[in-house]
């Protein structure tokens, strides 16, 4: 479970990145934070990764506060970037194995490797090949296979999808569901509205770093979100109004 | 977990051009030493031995008389060459390679004259200690490159190779993405500083040892320099000393890596560190150290020199009145000719040690400024583990110093010995008769001072070891502050 309470964000002490957050991710279940650029998405992932201190409230990982005891939150967490950037000169397999050791796993077989590659889609041809040859989708695939392989109970994604071609997309959403089947947490930050509509359980729109409207899978279903979206967005609307 | 990251790191090195760059450079640089220092220590033992031989045969030819030996002197004492030079030139040719422990006239008169009806007197001067400028075989003073020392290759290499590897260690993760996905795991920051510290500290020390060891092969077995236990202690050293000023560096190219945007950055600010803190410093700065207290002009010197003869003659007011003569107990003439000449062998003396000790102070003083750079400090612990450079001069003479007396000594206890003597032996007349054994006298040999040296360099190991423990806690405070974005 992923849970952020009043978490907040100012750089500098006066640019406001996030706002009082306040958001919960069960284990099954996928939230989508959809958000233009600069609203605060990957300020939010880079706090619930301690890569930046939060200014005042906290996050949690299975009732571990991130910020107080990051190593032992960090066992916990797996992290996607938008451009999974690995190791050039390894293989496919030496970067798994690498960042596997790296989440703890301190024995890890041949096979074990070859069949998180596979189950992420990548081709057995791929597995010894260095990844400075792989394509993004490719590098997309083992930045999962590293999450999954690490075993962690919540997975957050920050733009996975952003650049991937449709059936990358949906091979990688595909993915996804099956993280979720697992009982895994997924955090997903992404400005793509077709698949945040697609996989959500639901969604959080952060508009300036404030969570303007949380929408559940029924109202995704119900709603068109676009309009919704581009409204707070653009900034048309206060969430008071729209309410 | 840290063993885990260094692995992964060394992977990376090897498998880049810059290690395949370092490995030939380190290989071409310490091949052309073992060749640049060929038959050199060979040579100058030979030429040692020559001028050691030859000085002590001019020794022996003042056999005859003891006052002979108290006129002249021992002669030339030479500095021994060391058997590690190819580690440390040390600047050893713009240093006088002997003491000159003799009578600087040739004559050897301070003052003679002839009364009407009377022998003539001739007040003969003693040898006393003097300091050479500079190598007088000296001709050419443009900078030697075909000998490149072990010294000239760690303090200006080993740097740059250490910013080659380490200015993209932490910025071009960062850049890369790779620094986030690694951090995302429960995985300490001091772990990953730490891995990249041993990574890049072990893919340059391995070849640099494996060169070093290839040089000290060819050395050995063509090269003619022989190494015994003291030798390999005095190398093991050196080793340690070049492994713990590697540190240093690698430590600040992680400093600056984690500090900097991007790693073209680093490498800019890390090569400009480079240039001014290894390249510049040590000679500019030792220059202008040097100029700030100059020693005595040559005139100011002889002003000087002759104010002072001109002080002790004032002392002595029967300068041309009656001689010394071979009377026994000695007349108060004699004894008084006899302190004359001592004071005045014993003021040339003082005068030169001055003078010698104003230049030693000038560099020292320059030598302490220059090691603001731990370039020029670990060029000094290399020179003095080599037991080459200043602070071998230094050595040799005190040692010179210790000998002097011990010569003097010896001449005094001989003539004392002679019942026959007036016992005032620094005058012809007051001195002994009987020749002096050869065998018997004292002879100077330059020895190696491995406990000297090692006291040399336990200071300046110490600053080197600090300047790593303080660069090392700033790039680890430095990467455990920076925000991840």
């Amino acid at each position: 479970m992923l849970e952020t309470r009043d978490l907040t964000k100012v750089y500098d002490g006066t640019i406001l990145a996030v706002n009082k957050l306040n958001v919960r991710v069960d284990p099954g279940e996928i939230y989508v934070v959809l958000g233009a650029n600069g609203a605060g998405k990957s300020t939010t992932i880079s706090m619930l990764l301690n890569f930046v201190d939060p200014t005042s409230g906290t996050a949690l990982v299975n009732d571990i506060e991130i910020p107080k005891f990051p190593l032992e939150a960090k066992k916990h967490l797996a992290y996607v970037s938008e451009n999974v950037e690995l190791y050039r000169n390894f293989t496919a397999r030496q970067n798994l194995e690498f960042f596997a050791k790296l989440g703890g796993k301190k024995k890890i077989t041949r096979e074990e490797l070859d069949e998180t590659l596979a189950r992420v889609g990548l081709p057995e041809d791929a597995f010894k090949r260095r990844v400075k040859t792989f394509s993004k989708g490719m590098r997309q695939r083992l930045g999962i296979a590293i999450a999954i392989i690490k075993g962690a109970d919540a997975v957050l994604l920050d733009e996975p999808t952003s650049g991937l071609d449709p059936k990358g997309g949906a091979d990688f959403l595909n993915l996804l569901r099956e993280l979720k089947g697992e009982g895994k947490a997924i955090f997903m930050s992404t400005h793509d509205i077709f698949r945040a509509k697609e996989i959500a359980d639901r969604i959080g729109i952060l508009v300036g770093g404030n969570l303007v409207r949380e929408l559940t899978r029924q109202e995704i279903e119900t709603e068109d979100l676009e309009p919704l979206y581009l409204r707070y967005v653009a900034g048309y609307e206060s969430e008071e109004e729209v309410a | 977990m840290v063993l885990h990251i260094a692995k992964r790191e060394l992977y990376d090195h090897f498998n880049s051009l810059r290690f395949a760059f370092t490995v030939l450079l380190f290989l071409a640089l310490m091949i052309a030493n073992a060749i640049g220092y060929f038959g050199e220590y060979n040579t100058r033992l030979t030429e040692y031995r020559t001028k050691v031989a030859t000085s002590l045969d001019k020794m022996k030819g003042h056999t005859y008389s003891l006052f002979s030996f108290m006129q002249n002197g021992p002669g030339q004492l030479y500095k021994k060459p060391s058997v590690l030079t190819f580690c440390a030139d040390g600047g050893e040719r713009f240093l006088p390679e002997y003491v000159e422990a003799s009578n600087p006239t040739t004559h050897g008169m301070i003052a003679s004259w002839q009364s009407p009806g009377e022998e003539p007197v001739l007040i003969r001067n003693n040898w006393h200690l003097r300091y050479p400028q500079s190598n007088p075989n000296l001709w050419d003073i443009t900078p030697d490159y075909t000998n490149i020392s072990w010294s000239a290759i760690i303090s200006l290499v080993l740097p740059f190779i250490a910013i080659l590897f380490t200015f993209d260690a932490i910025a071009g993760e960062r850049e890369q993405g790779t620094l986030r996905l690694t951090l995302s795991n429960s995985v300490a920051r001091d772990f990953v500083l730490v891995g990249k510290f041993l990574g890049a500290f072990l893919s340059i020390g391995i070849p640099f040892v494996i060169a070093v060891l290839i040089n000290l092969f060819l050395l050995y077995t063509a090269g003619g320099v022989p190494l015994g236990t003291n030798e390999w202690g005095r190398l093991g050293l050196i080793l340690l000393v070049a492994l713990i000023y590697l540190s240093i560096f690698i430590a600040l190219g992680l400093l600056v890596s984690s500090r900097a945007s991007r790693s073209s950055v680093s490498l800019t600010i890390l090569l400009l560190i480079w240039v001014v803190w290894v390249v510049l410093t040590p000679s500019t700065l030792g220059s202008i150290a040097s100029g700030l207290q100059p020693t005595k002009t040559i005139e100011e010197l002889n002003s000087y020199r002759y104010q002072q003869r001109e002080n002790l003659e004032a002392q002595y007011p029967f300068y041309k009145g009656k001689g010394p003569t071979r009377a026994s107990p000695a007349t108060e003439e004699t004894l008084l000719w006899a302190e004359y000449v001592r004071k005045e062998a014993q003021l040339n003396e003082q005068l030169h040690q001055e003078h010698l000790t104003d230049q030693i102070a000038q560099i020292n003083r320059a030598r302490t400024i220059t090691r603001i750079s731990p370039a020029s400090i670990v060029q000094y612990t290399i020179e003095s583990l080599a037991g080459t450079g200043f602070s071998h001069h230094l050595n040799f003479l005190v040692a010179v110093h210790r000998y002097a007396p011990e010569f003097r000594q010896f001449l005094l206890d001989t003539d004392q010995a002679d019942p026959k003597s007036p016992h005032a032996p620094y005058v012809l007349e007051g001195a002994s008769e009987l020749p002096v054994p050869f065998a018997d006298i004292p002879k100077f040999e330059d020895r190696d001072r491995v406990s000297t040296d090692l006291n040399a360099a336990l200071m300046d190991i110490l600053l080197l070891v600090l300047f790593f423990v303080v660069l090392s806690a700033l790039a680890y405070l430095s990467f455990l502050r920076v925000d991840i974005l």
